[in-house]
């Protein structure tokens, strides 16, 4: 079978309406998965936000339900012995520490 | 630019230059315009389904594992986005009772007859998309059986049967025209 008419069916088919792309469609197209790129990506950052601060809640929420007792206990018996806030000095130096080592480093291994 | 090459560029993307996809658009837009432009008959919802599947393609690009050419890849792609979109469409085509027994003989005289070339080409605008598009790929394009099989989701053994049947709807579409 060479079904020679039909191939030229087709050939005219095709030639009847000459459709071509827009010569910006390149453009318009990267333009488009740019954009859709950037709403994907802070879409993902709001999960990411809420996803932490649920696990957060729900961790401080258990803390609380299973040590909060004890927690309170113990909140209670620092004050009333004022010495318990020795350690409080101590405490906030290496949290003051740790914050600037954390920020430094983000600066510098930002750039890769 | 060879597949291997495709491969790396495609690697390249994912690595996070977005910017290279513009290679597989300049290259592989027009030919996947034409197998979209010929199932969907507005220039503008053509071109609106050609940037979805390319942007789709872009989506999943990591699920491109290079078991068919990239081109063939992003022609399935764009071939289904149509088909759906052909569906919500709710286009009409022609059902045609395939029972009557007519001779292979017959089929290929009329599909050689250069006379009849007009009357093929309205009964090719009268086949379902997939059957258009089974046509185009293997008369107009010439593709390989394997792309086109890979294209419309179907075996390769199918191909060869299916095309039988279009020929002989093509045939009786032309019957019944003349008839009327």
């Amino acid at each position: 079978m060479t079904d020679r008419a039909l191939h030229e069916a087709l050939r005219q088919q095709a030639e009847q309406h000459p459709m071509e792309l827009p010569s910006n469609f390149a453009y318009t197209t990267m333009r488009r998965i740019a954009k859709e790129q950037q709403a994907r990506q802070r879409h993902e950052k709001v999960v990411a936000t809420v996803t932490i601060g649920a696990c957060s809640l729900l961790g401080i929420g258990v803390m609380g339900y299973c040590y909060g007792e004890a927690l309170l206990k113990g909140l209670y018996a620092m004050l009333h012995h004022t010495e318990g806030f020795g350690v409080v000095p101590g405490l906030a130096f290496c949290c003051l520490f740790l914050a600037t080592l954390n920020y430094f480093l983000r600066r510098h291994f930002s750039r890769y | 630019m060879q597949q291997a090459d495709e491969q790396q560029l495609i690697a390249r993307i994912l690595d996070g230059h977005a910017e290279d996809y513009g290679y597989f658009l300049t290259r592989y837009g027009q030919e996947v315009f034409r197998l979209v432009a010929r199932l969907v008959p507005q220039q503008q919802d053509a071109e609106e389904l050609v940037q979805d599947a390319f942007v789709r393609a872009f989506n999943r690009l990591d699920t491109y594992t290079g078991e068919a050419q990239f081109q063939t890849w992003l022609c399935r792609i764009a071939y289904n986005l149509t088909v759906s979109w052909l569906r919500k469409q709710k286009m009409k085509y022609i059902s045609i009772d395939e029972r009557p027994d007519i001779s292979d003989a017959d089929i290929d005289r009329l599909l050689d007859d250069n006379s009849r070339v007009e009357q093929l080409r309205d009964a090719c605008a009268q086949l379902t998309p997939d059957e258009q598009t089974l046509v185009n790929l293997y008369y107009y394009d010439e593709k390989p059986i394997r792309d086109i099989a890979y294209i419309l989701g179907l075996e390769q053994g199918n191909i060869a049967t299916r095309l039988f049947r279009i020929r002989k709807k093509l045939y009786l579409i032309i019957k019944k025209t003349e008839k009327l």
